[in-house]
C-alpha cells in the first residue's frame, strides 16, 4: 500500500472544533470589554494568539505531516508537528480496530481509526467512513470459525 | 455440560476474602448511627440495631453466595469456571491461552494447607490477575501437574539453576528501595498500635525520636569536601528513617527471593522461591515479553549483572519474584542465560548515538548538579540561621543528582539498538538503572520514531518501543540514526513525502521555507 493522506476535510473539522473552543474565551473577553484593564488585554491577546497559532500554523502542519500506510509487517503512521514522528504498529500485535466518529466528523462523513494492541493504542483521524471500514477489515481479518 | 457437572467449589476460606467486596454495605449502619447521633437518641439507635444486624447478615450471606456460585474445573485442555450471584458467567480459558499459572503458599495459610491460585492471560486488566481463588494444597499441586501435561512438547527434565545465597543477597542489596521499606514499617507501626494498643505504637515512635536525637548529638562534625557541619536532629531522623526503611526492604526482598530455583523445560519456565510466601510459577516461553539485564551504576562498576523477565501475569505484585538470575558476574550470567533462555541472547549494538549527542544525554542531570549546590550556597549565605540544615540538605540532594549524571554518562557509552534474527536488543537507561532488553519482534506493540527540530541537522531521532508486557512498558533509546532506525523496524518502504501538500497558500509557504531552511525538507 502506498502512502495515503487522510481526507482534507479533517482540517475543516479541526478548525471548527477550534472555533467552538474559542467561544468561551471570546465570551469572557466580550463580557469584560467595558472595563479594559491590563489583565483583559493580556487574556484577550493570549487566546487570540493561541487561536491564530492553531488555526494557521499547527493544524495545517499537522495535516501536512499526517499520512499512513500498511506494509508487509506493520501499520505505519507519519505524524507530528513539533516532533516528526513515525509510529509503526506490527500487524501481529493488533487486537482489534474501532472506527469512531464525533458528531462533527459525522457531518463531514469522516471518522477516526483507533487501533488497539496489548500495551498500546494508535489513533488515525480524518478517514472517510468507507476508508475507515476498509482499513478496519484489512487490519483485523475475520477468522473462520472452527468446526 | 460435563465440565459444569464436574466443577467444584473453591476452599471455604474464600468466603472470608469475598467479605471485603461487600463491606461497602456497612455504609447503611454508619449512616443510621450518624442520623441517630444527630437526633440525640441512644435508645433510638439501640431500637434500630436489628437493621445493623440484618446488614451484617446480608454481607455474610452475599459472601457465602459468591463462594457458592463460584465453581471451577481444571483439566488437560483448560480451566472452566462459573461465577456471579446476579450476573452469572461461565468462562472457559483454554490451556494454550493461559500465560502464567502461579500457586502461592502464604505462611499464614500454610497451617491450614490452603494455597492461592492465580491465572493470567493476555486479556483483561494488566494490574491484577484474571482469576484468583483459594484451594487445598493437593488440588493446587494437581492443577500444576495437569498444566505440565497440557503442554505435550514439554519434557519432564530440563536445566535447573539454583543461585547461591550470596547472589540472592546481592540482588536484595541492590534492588531494595528505602521508601517501600518506610511504607511497610509505618504500616506495621500503625497496625501494631491498633491491634496491640496505642502504647506500643507510641513506644516505637518515641524510640525512633530518641535515636534520631542521640545520633545528632553523638556524631562529631561531619566533613564533606571543604565543608564541615553538625548533623541537625531532623536530618538525623530522615537519615535514620531511610536506613531503617532500606533494612526493612532488604529483609523483605531477601525473604521473597530466598530459595530461588529456576528450571527450564522445552516449553515452560518453572520458578519457585520465597520464605514467608512460597511461590510456584509456570510461564510459557513464548509468552515472555522480554528479558531485562539490569544494572545500577554500582553494579556496573563491580561488573555484576542480573536478569529479570517480564511476561503476562509475571511480576504483577510487589512480592512476586521477577529475577531469573540474581546478581552475578558477566560470564556466569551469560552462561546461565544461555542455558535457561537460549532464545534471548543480546546481540552487539549496531546503532548507537553519535559523539555529538553527549550533551543530550547529560543536559537533564546537569541542571540539578549545578543548581542544587548553588541553591544551597545561596541559602547558607542569605539564611545563616538555617545553615546546618541547608548544608546537609544540599549535600544529600546533590548525591542522587551526581549519581544520575554518572548513570547518563554510562548510558551514552553503552546505549543503542540491534537486531539478531527475530529478536531486538535495546540498550538504554531509565532513572538510575541501565537496561539491556531483548525483545522478540512479535512482542512489540508500537514503534515510535521521533525527531525534534534540533535533531534534524544530523538526521538523528529518539526511539520509543512499547511492548506487550504486564502493563504498558516503554523503552526509550536516545539520538540514533533516523534512516537506519526506520530501516531496522521495517517502516521505510512507503515514505514518499512529495504528495503530502495542501492545495492552497500553505503549500507555497512550505516550499519557500524549504528553500531557506533545509531541515523543513523532511
Amino acid at each position: 500500500m502506498t502512502l495515503q493522506k487522510p481526507d482534507l476535510r479533517i482540517l475543516t473539522v479541526w478548525r471548527i472544533r477550534l472555533l467552538i473552543t474559542a467561544v468561551a474565551p471570546s465570551a469572557v473577553t466580550a463580557y469584560f470589554s467595558i472595563n479594559r484593564t491590563w489583565a483583559w488585554w493580556l487574556f484577550s491577546a493570549s487566546w487570540i494568539v493561541a487561536f491564530l497559532y492553531f488555526y494557521i500554523g499547527y493544524y495545517p502542519i499537522k495535516y501536512r505531516k499526517l499520512s499512513y500506510s500498511i506494509n508487509q509487517t506493520c501499520l505505519v503512521i507519519h505524524c507530528g508537528v513539533i516532533y516528526t514522528r513515525i509510529k509503526a504498529m506490527p500487524l501481529c500485535s493488533i487486537q482489534y480496530v474501532s472506527v469512531a466518529s464525533t458528531p462533527l466528523q459525522q457531518l463531514f462523513g469522516l471518522c477516526s481509526l483507533v487501533v488497539y494492541a496489548a500495551g498500546s493504542i494508535l489513533r488515525l483521524p480524518g478517514l472517510t467512513l468507507r476508508d475507515g471500514i476498509l482499513l478496519q477489515g484489512t487490519l483485523t481479518p475475520s477468522e473462520e470459525p472452527n468446526g | 455440560m460435563d465440565r459444569q457437572a464436574r466443577a467444584v467449589h473453591a476452599h471455604p476460606f474464600s468466603i472470608l476474602t469475598y467479605l471485603y467486596k461487600f463491606l461497602f454495605l456497612l455504609i447503611f449502619p454508619l449512616l443510621r448511627g450518624f442520623v441517630s447521633a444527630l437526633q440525640g437518641g441512644l435508645i433510638r439507635w439501640v431500637q434500630g440495631a436489628w437493621l445493623d444486624l440484618l446488614m451484617v447478615a446480608l454481607i455474610l450471606f452475599l459472601s457465602y453466595q459468591k463462594w457458592n456460585r463460584f465453581r471451577y474445573y481444571f483439566d488437560i485442555s483448560g480451566l472452566y469456571y462459573t461465577q456471579g450471584i446476579f450476573l452469572k458467567e461461565q468462562i472457559w480459558i483454554p490451556n494454550s491461552k493461559i500465560s502464567t499459572l502461579s500457586v502461592l503458599h502464604p505462611f499464614w495459610l500454610r497451617p491450614f494447607r490452603i494455597a492461592q491460585l492465580r491465572v493470567d492471560t493476555v486479556a483483561r486488566d494488566p494490574k491484577k490477575a484474571d482469576l484468583t481463588f483459594y484451594l487445598r494444597f493437593d488440588r493446587a499441586a494437581q492443577i500444576l501437574a495437569l498444566r505440565k501435561r497440557a503442554v505435550p512438547e514439554d519434557t519432564e527434565n530440563g536445566y535447573e539453576y539454583r543461585p547461591g545465597l550470596q547472589n540472592v543477597i546481592f540482588l536484595s542489596l541492590f534492588t531494595s528501595n528505602s521508601f517501600i521499606g518506610i511504607l511497610i514499617a509505618s504500616t506495621f507501626i500503625s497496625q501494631a498500635g491498633q491491634i496491640l494498643g496505642q502504647e506500643l505504637s507510641d513506644l516505637l515512635l518515641w524510640t525512633f525520636e530518641s535515636m534520631a536525637y542521640r545520633l545528632a548529638n553523638d556524631l562529631p562534625y561531619l566533613t564533606a569536601g571543604l565543608i564541615a557541619f553538625h548533623l541537625p536532629p531532623i536530618a538525623a531522623g530522615i537519615a535514620l528513617a531511610l536506613v531503617g526503611g532500606w533494612l526493612v526492604a532488604f529483609t523483605m526482598s531477601l525473604l521473597q527471593t530466598h530459595g530461588l530455583c529456576t528450571r527450564r523445560t522445552e516449553e515452560l519456565l518453572h520458578l519457585q522461591g520465597g520464605v514467608l510466601t512460597k511461590k510456584f510459577y509456570q510461564l510459557r516461553i513464548k509468552e515472555i515479553s522480554f528479558i531485562d539485564i539490569r544494572q545500577s551504576l554500582l553494579t556496573r562498576l563491580f561488573r555484576l549483572y542480573s536478569v529479570f523477565i517480564d511476561g503476562i501475569g509475571f511480576g504483577k505484585e510487589q512480592s512476586d519474584i521477577a529475577a531469573v538470575i540474581p546478581f552475578s558476574t558477566r560470564t556466569h550470567t551469560m552462561d546461565q542465560l544461555g542455558r535457561l533462555l537460549p532464545e534471548f541472547q543480546p546481540s552487539p549494538r549496531s546503532l548507537k548515538p553519535n559523539a555529538g549527542a553527549v550533551f543530550k544525554f547529560l543536559i537533564e542531570p546537569l541542571w540539578p548538579c549545578v543548581l542544587l549546590p548553588l541553591a544551597a550556597f545561596l541559602g547558607i549565605r542569605y539564611l545563616p540561621a538555617w545553615a546546618a540544615i541547608l548544608q546537609f540538605a544540599g549535600l544529600m540532594l546533590s548525591i542522587p543528582a551526581y549519581w544520575f549524571l554518572g548513570v547518563r554518562l554510562m548510558d551514552f557509552f553503552s546505549s543503542g539498538v540491534s537486531k539478531s534474527g527475530n529478536f531486538f536488543t535495546l540498550r538504554y537507561s531509565n532513572g538510575y538503572y541501565l537496561h539491556t532488553v531483548v525483545i522478540p519482534a512479535d512482542k512489540i506493540a508500537l514503534v515510535n520514531i521521533r525527531q525534534s527540530i534540533l535533531q534534524r541537522g544530523d538526521n538523528r531521532c529518539d526511539l520509543v518501543v512499547s511492548t506487550r508486557a504486564e502493563g504498558r512498558r516503554k523503552h526509550h533509546i536516545r539520538n540514533i540514526d533516523w534512516d537506519a532506525t526506520a530501516r531496522l523496524f521495517d517502516t521505510l518502504d512507503c515514505w514518499t513525502p512529495k504528495d503530502a501538500g495542501i492545495p492552497n497558500w500553505y503549500e507555497r509557504l512550505f516550499t519557500r521555507l524549504k528553500s531557506y531552511l533545509p531541515f523543513f525538507s523532511k
